[in-house]
């Protein structure tokens, strides 16, 4: 299985990077996803790997997944010069192909287009403007960074929960880091020398997530619902996609976090709650837009660890009795 | 020495030595017909619309169309002069070893996560350890 939600997370690095990203804190907004990603992401990835597989959680990581990259690709069609007709007419393209065909052509084509993000990237090199890293204004950007990191581990953790083989989360991480360092780059030439090659990426990133992300969405409903939701994320842009990437998503992630605490037990359990707990203060003080979210965002996740604790713990507790 | 020219949208600056960060460069404005411009304002806008962004004004030209400029930080700039606006680089003396620092280790960071993608996950015989 390839790393479909990593490709999108890149795809969903590009699309901060190229319009709001890179401008406050330079490469320091990269450092701080990849910590994010390594301190809660990739710990809860792993979690995810050893609990045991629920049918629920299973279909609402599917439909995440592709969601995500339906906002991803929504996202990147806003750096492009596109119309809007345009824009949503190929959103709805890409969706369909990708239902018609199913997720298997692209499995050569996803490998090939992260390489060739993180290649052409090289030609940034050089170019240090935009990548300057600045540590001042941390409180306005830290939240969203981290937002990417959790997608960037915590996504590719979740839906590799069927796989036992490999440590796969590290390889979507792993390859995600470098194609977002890759769209850096080129977001640096394109600041410095007027070349357009990032929002080509971006859209390329963003269209073979969406065409790898549509496996176990042979639905109908799934279908139909993804088609319109393409075409809306197309047209509302990096704002609509940005509210679903920033603060949705991590709170889903928070969401099929607390639900495996459930599953497991003792040191286990404690950790996969205060992981969801991470997850939420990270998509809460996104969601809250206020100079200053974070007491409020951890104050709210602190109240997420105690309920799912306490309620976990008395499950717990009466399934021993029983 | 070498002469940088620059072309404008409805002007021209030129450079004596190029810019670099740190060393002192002489700016030269001369119109279309390549004649010096006397008597107009030069303002230059270091890293715009980035932290650490700073303007600059360097003052009016002389007879020959001249302005001493010292630059202060590398990378993007746009010089002003009147209403042309006229984006340039500064390339730096030293290298970003900040920048570089970093980037060098996410690219680490990224390829050693990856790498250990590729292990398998060590297997174990008896996944639940029992006292009993």
């Amino acid at each position: 299985m390839l790393p479909w939600p990593a490709i999108a997370a890149a795809a969903c690095a590009a699309v901060w990077l190229s319009f709001a990203g890179l401008s406050h804190g330079g490469l320091a907004e990269l450092v701080v996803a990849a910590a994010a990603g390594a301190v809660v992401g990739l710990p809860l990835a792993s979690l995810a790997q050893s609990a045991p597989e629920r049918a629920l959680r299973t279909e609402l990581v599917r439909v995440a997944g592709a969601v995500i990259a339906l906002a991803c690709l929504g996202g990147a069609l806003e750096a492009t010069a596109l119309s809007l007709p345009l824009r949503a007419g190929f959103a709805l393209s890409v969706w369909w192909l990708a239902c018609l065909l199913g997720p298997r052509p692209w499995t050569l084509a996803a490998p090939i287009v992260l390489l060739a993000v993180g290649a052409v990237g090289m030609a940034g090199i050089g170019h240090w403007t935009l990548l300057e890293v600045h540590w001042s204004g941390l409180g306005d950007w830290w939240s969203r960074s981290a937002a990417l990191g959790l997608l960037l581990a915590g996504t590719g953790g979740l839906a590799w929960s069927r796989t036992e083989a490999g440590r796969r989360p590290y390889l979507g991480f792993g390859l995600g880091l470098w194609a977002a360092l890759g769209m850096a780059l080129l977001l640096g030439l394109a600041w410095e020398g007027g070349m357009v090659l990032a929002p080509a990426a971006a859209v390329g990133l963003g269209g073979v997530a969406v065409l790898g992300s549509t496996e176990g969405l042979r639905t109908r409903p799934y279908v139909i619902g993804g088609g319109v939701l393409a075409v809306a994320l197309a047209l509302g842009g990096t704002e609509v996609s940005g509210v679903l990437l920033a603060t949705l998503a991590p709170v889903l992630i928070a969401a099929v976090a607390a639900s495996l605490a459930f599953d497991l037990r003792g040191s286990s359990r404690f950790a996969a709650v205060a992981l969801a707990a991470g997850c939420a203060a990270i998509g809460l003080s996104n969601g809250f837009a206020l100079p200053d979210a974070v007491l409020p965002a951890v104050g709210a996740a602190l109240a997420v660890v105690a309920v799912v604790w306490a309620v976990g713990t008395r499950f717990v507790l009466e399934r021993r009795g029983a | 020495m070498w002469l940088l020219l620059l072309a404008l949208a409805s002007a021209e600056l030129r450079f004596e030595p190029a810019p670099v960060d740190g060393a002192k460069t002489v700016l030269t404005v001369v119109d279309d017909a390549g004649r010096p411009r006397s008597g107009v304002g030069v303002r230059v806008v270091q890293r715009p619309g980035l932290p650490g962004e700073r303007q600059t004004s360097l003052g009016l030209t002389d007879s020959l169309g001249r302005v001493e400029w010292t630059p202060e930080v590398a990378g993007s700039t746009i010089v002003r002069v009147g209403s042309d606006e006229t984006p340039l680089i500064v390339r730096s003396a030293t290298p970003p070893v900040t920048t570089l620092s970093w980037l060098g280790l996410l690219a680490l960071a990224a390829t050693a996560t990856a790498a250990v993608g590729l292990t398998r996950r060590r297997t174990r015989g008896h996944p639940h350890r029992s006292r009993h």
